[in-house]
């Protein structure tokens, strides 16, 4: 284990000549648009040659109900995604260490099938598994638990539920993919190590395993909160483009594409703008936790 | 531990899995089978009509023989955007990932943090800005407007740059010693990375054959759509197309990139225990 | 080399660029234009892409926007067309056209203004879109319900409440598309002509009411996913008979019941709606409008002329008129086109009823869609956002009214 900022001998730009290729498509196809992203985002909505309109967009963003729901709903999203996601992964992946050697290939290959998978794929297949009333999560789960059938995407209360477990059902076996290599990729030696020392499995569990697989938990998280910031395919596949009764599913991608469908083109790039203090701030905080733990 | 004891556990664990394999798995099978459903016999009730009456290959053929979309056209375009697309992001990556990880220069945490950070904003902030560029550009309806926008990509950043952390020094410096000029340092240094760079590859194809945005705004000409694009337009209502010939297209849609997991599979999983192991 | 340059200009420059919203009629415009080729001019070329109903508006935009490509011909729908009325309206305006060509005279009246905003007419309207409704003649048969005697909205709740007490179906699907179909056929809209939303507030509640009350007493359902244009539908609720009518226009029989529910033929019934009781005693129309496509320039377009004859010819020519009735499209707004004997026939499909006579019929009774802005946007926020709350109670119909009304009066298209 080496610290990586050492100093390597060689001409001071040598650096810049690796990360030259992806500046220069970075630059070429991501920020020149961007600028353009930033240059709607200050002109009026509509068709038609906008006029400079500054900061208006941002302001009536502030004051938007329907913004801060979205934020709120995002917020909410994201956060259920990973408390939901992390912990089933951990134990699903607990699961397949314990069972048999051979067959893991193939299980874990059947929890990834939906990461495989197209989105648009995935609307199909919510579509049998959220149906109100013949839905396989209505038929399987809710009915034999003597509940009455929950109309997944039209009640208000459960829209944002369906929401998450869609994440849950496409995303988990991608991680648990995940943890599992993280774990395989501990030393013996620390299981050895724990088994010989006193302590209850639990306690093996979370000073020795855990502490060893941030990285992956990590890497998990980021990854999550991309999913549940700027990828539209997930709530787009389940409420196709809607924010569902009384916006209870309404994500900011939700938003961003309802405005866009309405030729607001300022208003939606100011939205997506809006987000990038966010995303950063995220970023920066789950970097630094990383070299934290170094 | 006794064998009698693995097996238990073993067995155990298969009864505690199944709830989530069957979750996982039974949407799929549903979805195979009602390639050879017709219309009416899709919507039931699943405790009606879960197997199809008829195993009825029409819908299959009628697809495959580009009835309702050129489909190896389709999927040929898929082949190439994702393949060219996980070969350049593989290589732009790998050396700045080489880079952040084993240099020291002014502003690397700016650079880092900007360039991952710019990939993670909404994609539709891109959309119309993209496409007027992209137009410029001359790449419009080209499969290259699609491939060169995506060989960039922050996660591959992040990812490389972890890998070549792990890299000892001492491999670097003996090549530097016999002289090498920096850049055939990096090459020596590829093979021993290659499971990364071929796990890379593959995440990297599975994301771009999922695009959607940056294909449907770029390709026009039918002949050049590729597979989301295609599929969306059988699933739309107004195209009519019957259930069996959109389940059958979404079955072939998961093969390619279900396959090629399937092949690289353990590399995959060596490298990422390698690299996260630290 | 004069000569060579005098024919070359005689010759149309490029191939038309006709873009339309619905892949169903990318055949029928293709046909539509080698009948062009020849019956009016040989030379013509063009190219016919089409493009999903929610798509192509999109698409249309941001071409319009960047300038790429945009079409010359585009067929929209009128409810998406008034997204385009924010600002500068980027179609041409075919006034002067439309009174050269007579078509002021032989449109049906209350088509006319569909496309129309601010004294400018943009379009020309394809489908009468008069609304009817769609009973099951066999179910109703059985039930021992008889049609003629639906005259009036109550009489037909009426008839509801037994259909739910002694078979437990219902009598009629709901979907969020009614708001304005009811308000329209009450002589009152969305917007007013002078710009203001919900104008006529009481008509409005009590039709958000209705449609509430409906929901609760099971006279009224809503499809698995909120829409009757859902295939889910039709496979489903339709198909097991569980509800007797629909609400639609003619294209909605004409196109979707024909493809959807192809077991049913002989089995659908067509009749005028009933009539509301209006608040000064008279009884209201017996029909009313909704959507329906039509054909528009593109203001850029360098090929205008051409574009014009094209339009014109598909709207006037009487295979082409024909062929939209038979082939299961709409039915014309032309209304030359209804002297044509094919259109008039009994209708096998629909229980060999007279489809296009009763058409005939309820022409002059169709209402006017006010054109606004916000028009799509209104009709989608009800859709998407207050259909359900309203529907399962969780909104009251003043509620629903207020939130709408201050959400529409905000949302000013631009800025």
């Amino acid at each position: 284990m080496l610290a990586a900022d050492q100093r390597t001998p060689g001409a001071r730009w040598t650096p810049f000549f690796f990360l030259l290729p992806f500046l220069f498509f970075l630059l070429l196809f991501w920020v020149i648009p961007l600028i353009g992203g930033v240059q709607m985002s200050l002109h009026a909505n509509g068709l038609g040659q906008a006029e400079y309109v500054g900061l208006a967009h941002y302001e009536a963003l502030a004051n938007d109900e329907r913004y801060v729901t979205a934020l709120r709903n995002s917020f909410v999203y994201t956060l259920a995604s990973v408390v939901v996601i992390v912990p089933l992964a951990l134990w699903l992946a607990h699961l397949l260490r314990a069972s048999f050697r051979r067959l893991r290939p193939v299980l874990t290959f059947a929890l990834l099938l939906p990461a495989l998978t197209p989105p648009s794929v995935l609307a199909v297949l919510f579509l049998m598994v959220f149906h109100g009333r013949n839905g396989l999560l209505n038929q399987l789960f809710v009915m034999p638990l003597s509940f009455e059938p929950v109309n997944w995407l039209k009640d208000p209360n459960f829209i944002l539920s369906g929401l998450v477990l869609q994440t849950v059902w496409r995303w988990t076996g991608f991680m648990t993919f995940f943890i599992l290599a993280g774990m395989e990729g501990i030393p013996r030696v620390y299981y050895e190590a724990a088994r010989l020392a006193t302590g209850s499995r639990w306690q093996h569990f979370w000073h020795v395993t855990l502490p060893q697989l941030r990285p992956v938990l990590l890497f998990v998280a980021v990854y999550l909160v991309v999913d549940g910031f700027s990828l539209f395919s997930g709530a787009f596949v389940l409420l196709g483009g809607s924010g569902g009764t009384a916006d209870a599913g309404l994500l900011t991608v939700t938003y961003v594409f309802q405005k866009m469908r309405f030729f607001e083109y300022g208003t939606a790039s100011a939205i997506s703008i809006s987000l990038l203090p966010l995303m950063i701030f995220a970023l920066s905080g789950l970097l630094f936790l990383r070299r934290r733990t170094a | 531990m006794s064998v009698c004891v693995k097996n238990r556990l073993g067995i155990l664990s298969l009864l505690l899995l199944g709830p989530f394999l069957l979750a996982v798995l039974l949407p799929f099978l549903w979805m195979a089978l009602g390639m050879f459903k017709t219309n009416t016999e899709f919507f039931q009730p699943l405790a009606k009509a879960f197997f199809p009456a008829n195993y009825d290959w029409q819908n299959v053929t009628e697809l495959l023989k580009g009835r309702w979309v050129p489909f190896w056209a389709v999927l040929g375009n898929s082949l190439i955007v994702s393949l060219g697309q996980a070969l350049g992001a593989v290589a732009l990556s790998a050396m700045a990932g080489y880079a952040f990880a084993r240099f020291t220069f002014s502003g690397k945490r700016l650079l880092f943090v900007l360039a991952v950070a710019l990939i993670l904003v909404p994609r539709q902030l891109f959309a119309v800005p993209l496409f007027s560029w992209v137009n410029e550009l001359g790449l419009s309806d080209s499969l290259f407007g699609v491939m060169l926008p995506g060989v960039v990509t922050g996660l591959g950043v992040v990812y490389f740059t972890q890998v070549f952390r792990q890299v000892p020094e001492e491999y670097l410096q003996a090549a530097r010693i016999c002289g090498a000029a920096e850049f055939r340092v990096f090459l020596t240094v590829l093979p021993l990375v290659w499971p990364a760079l071929l796990s890379y590859g593959m995440i990297h194809f599975i994301l771009a054959w999922h695009e959607h945005l940056i294909p449907m705004l770029v390709l026009t000409s039918e002949t050049k759509q590729t597979l989301p694009l295609a599929l969306a337009k059988l699933y739309d209502v107004s195209q009519r197309t019957p259930q069996g010939v959109q389940m059958a297209a979404s079955t072939f849609a998961v093969i390619p990139t279900a396959a090629l997991f399937a092949l690289c599979h353990r590399k995959f999983k060596s490298s990422l225990s390698d690299m996260l192991a630290h | 080399m004069t000569i060579g340059l005098v024919l070359a200009g005689t010759v149309q420059a490029k191939p038309l660029d006709i873009w339309i919203s619905s892949f169903q009629d990318q055949l029928y415009y293709e046909s539509m234009v080698k009948l062009y080729k020849a019956k009016v001019d040989m030379a013509f070329e063009a190219k016919v892409q089409s493009f999903g109903f929610r798509e192509m508006p999109e698409k249309l935009a941001v071409s319009i926007k960047t300038g790429i490509n945009p079409p010359d011909v585009v067929q929209l729908d009128e409810v998406l067309f008034g997204a385009f009325l924010g600002g500068d309206v980027p179609f041409a305006d075919l006034n002067a056209r439309i009174k050269k060509a007579k078509l002021d005279k032989d449109i049906a009246k209350s088509r006319q203004s569909l496309f129309a905003y601010k004294g400018k007419t943009y379009g020309i309207p394809q489908s009468l879109s008069a609304m009817v409704l769609y009973y099951r003649a066999d179910l109703f048969k059985e039930l021992g319900i008889d049609p003629t005697t639906l005259t009036t909205w109550d009489k037909f709740v009426a008839a509801g409440k037994t259909v739910v007490k002694d078979h437990g179906k219902s009598m009629i699907a709901l979907d969020p598309t009614y708001l304005g179909i009811l308000l329209r056929q009450r002589d009152s809209d969305l917007f007013g002509r002078d710009g203001s939303v919900f104008p006529d507030r009481e008509a409005a509640i009590e039709v958000l009411g209705w449609m509430q009350k409906q929901m609760e007493s099971r006279v009224g359902m809503v499809p698995e996913r909120a829409s009757i244009f859902d295939p889910l539908f039709f496979n489903s609720a339709i198909q097991y008979g569980e509800v007797l009518t629909v609400v639609g226009a003619d294209w909605y029989g004409l196109d979707m019941l024909q493809q959807f529910t192809p077991d049913l033929k002989g089995k659908w019934g067509v009749m005028q709606l009933p009539a509301w009781k209006l608040p000064d005693g008279r009884l209201s129309r017996r029909t009313s409008t909704f959507a329906g496509q039509g054909l528009l320039i593109n203001k850029a377009s360098k090929q205008q002329d051409a574009a014009w004859k094209f339009i014109e010819f598909v709207i006037t020519d009487k295979e082409s008129n024909a062929r939209r009735f038979l082939d299961g499209n709409s039915f014309p707004a032309y209304r030359p086109a209804w002297k044509d004997e094919r259109l008039l026939q009994p209708n096998e499909f629909f229980s060999n009823q007279k489809f296009g006579e009763l058409l005939v019929r309820l022409a002059p009774e169709v209402p006017e869609v006010v054109s606004h802005p916000n028009r799509a946007k209104a009709v989608f926020l009800f859709q998407e956002t207050f259909f359900t709350s309203l529907i399962y109670g969780e909104l009251k119909p003043a509620e629903v009214l207020d939130k709408m009304k201050t959400m529409l009066e905000a949302a000013a298209p631009g800025l």
